[in-house]
């Protein structure tokens, strides 16, 4: 079922209207399990993934007691191996075939929102260990993992948020102001959702098929431009359109998300564009891929401290773009970015080096530096967007066809 | 002066280079010239070694959420060094 259909508004409203009307939390808590298992049914695509689904959602949870059970430093890493190990094979990721037999690779497997249930899961056996996950039971587990919200996309919950909602689940908002504001953040998001982005992504479609067909430079020009500015415009309205009705839908029932978008492309450079786009991805990256490194190191040789920071941003950043999908071009585009955050952060360290605290904080501060910055961050995101579009092949021919119709 | 608050300006103005650093529980991430991330860490690794005590993933991401500041940071460390919360200014 998707988030922008009939089906999902009549799920929404039938679901909030039992779930407001009905007195007891155990009652609303059983509620939300049958709505979340329910929608989870209407994608799973088999019986086999269905299985391999319970298989992964019951080793999880076995983890997880068994490091509340008995601690042990050797659980977090092994479990989290094994967990990332259950993603890449079901992902199918190109590099696999160079790595694997083919035959390894070519299941029917289809497991519905594996990447954030993975997520969730390393982020909850990491801090069960160090002490600090809010109690969870198996119910409260399974409905954090399922929650039909951000089951397949949407911010990254954390569990502590989820937990805060469901020991405490109450009625969720009616029709009180709260409530209105949180059907304004759906509305928000269908338009952005069906009217924005399906047009972007039309005209997108259109000044790709006309750069094909173009005969001359400027016309050539002005299509690839047009598909150039259009693809971002597309990402950015669908994936944000979606953000907000999560956090829309999820708030009629008084569930908190974080923030996932705060005006991207308004970002002065590639550090500042992650800390606005997705943003609750770039919060667990750093948490769980680059912080336990980069102490680490810092601890132990301080004064590779700064260098192992770009190092470790860059991967970091890389593996975001490979997470993404698991063809190729999306490792090009986690390329892109892992190399444009060192590069920042270098540049970052020079000025500061060269200008000191206060002259850094002037020339940041300077009106045509802002721009400038701005303007060529835009364009550098919207250049790895090229590479965001599934087969290398397409991307590859879109850049001849430009060197050859235009610049030639 | 707070004590822990007096402790943790020192760490700050060796961690940011700025002797004349003054901290006050309003001042957060955003209002410090240089408080990204990666200095967050570093910040974070000298409070521990000063203090002798180790912050968790969540305590160390929790505290660069938005509407956390020094008064957050000093509060957590009052927490895990086991001492009794003093009131501002005190």
């Amino acid at each position: 079922m998707s988030f922008f259909s009939f089906h999902f508004l009549v799920f929404l409203g039938v679901l909030l209207l039992v779930y407001q009307r009905s007195r007891s939390k155990k009652y609303r808590r059983a509620l939300l399990t049958l709505a979340n298992t329910g929608f989870l049914l209407t994608l799973v695509t088999s019986g086999p993934s269905l299985a391999a689904l319970a298989v992964f959602l019951l080793c999880g949870y076995g983890m997880l007691c068994l490091v509340r059970a008995r601690p042990s430093r050797l659980w977090p890493p092994v479990f989290i191996a094994a967990a990332v190990a259950a993603l890449v094979y079901v992902k199918r990721y190109d590099f696999l075939a160079v790595l694997l037999p083919g035959s390894w690779t070519q299941h029917a497997l289809e497991l519905v929102g594996i990447s954030y249930m993975t997520f969730k899961l390393i982020h909850m056996l990491v801090d069960q260990h160090q002490g600090q996950l809010p109690r969870f039971s198996f119910l409260s587990y399974l409905n954090y993992q399922i929650g039909f919200f951000s089951l397949v996309a949407g911010p990254i919950q954390r569990y502590g948020e989820f937990h805060e909602f469901w020991a405490g689940i109450d009625r969720g908002y009616g029709a009180e102001h709260q409530g209105m504001r949180h059907w304004n953040r759906i509305l928000t998001g269908m338009i952005k959702l069906g009217v924005v982005a399906f047009a972007a992504r039309y005209a997108y479609q259109y000044s790709r098929d006309e750069l094909v067909r173009a005969a001359d430079a400027p016309s050539a020009a002005l299509s690839f431009l047009l598909s150039f500015y259009l693809y971002p415009l597309y990402v950015y309205s669908n994936f944000s359109g979606y953000c907000d009705m999560v956090i829309g839908a999820a708030g009629l029932l008084g569930m908190k998300h974080a923030e996932n978008f705060d005006r991207p492309y308004l970002a002065r450079n590639l550090v500042d564009f992650w800390n606005r786009w997705h943003i609750t991805l770039t919060r667990w990256i750093r948490d769980y891929v680059f912080m336990a490194p980069y102490k680490w190191v810092a601890e132990r040789w301080t004064a590779h401290a700064t260098r192992a920071g770009y190092a470790l941003a860059g991967v970091a950043l890389f593996l975001a773009g490979v997470w993404h999908g698991s063809t190729s071009n999306f490792a090009v585009f986690g390329l892109l970015h892992g190399l444009g955050v060192a590069a920042t952060m270098i540049y970052g360290d020079l000025l500061s080096r060269r200008l000191g605290r206060a002259g850094v904080k002037r020339y940041m501060s300077h009106p045509w530096i802002r721009r400038a910055s701005v303007f060529a961050t835009l364009h550098y995101v919207c250049f790895t967007f090229l590479f965001f579009t599934p087969g290398l092949d397409a991307t590859a021919r879109t850049l001849r066809m430009v060197v050859t119709k235009v610049l030639a | 002066m707070n004590e822990i608050r007096e402790r943790l300006q020192q760490v700050f103005r060796q961690v940011f280079d700025d002797p004349d650093a003054v901290l006050t529980d309003e001042m957060s991430a955003k209002d410090v010239d240089g408080w990204d991330s990666l200095q967050h860490i570093n910040l974070i690794i000298a409070v521990e070694k000063h203090f002798a005590i180790r912050f968790a993933t969540d305590e160390i991401s929790g505290l660069k959420e938005p509407g956390q500041n020094i008064g957050s940071f000093v509060r957590l460390l009052e927490r895990k060094l086991g001492m009794q919360s003093r009131t501002a200014g005190a």
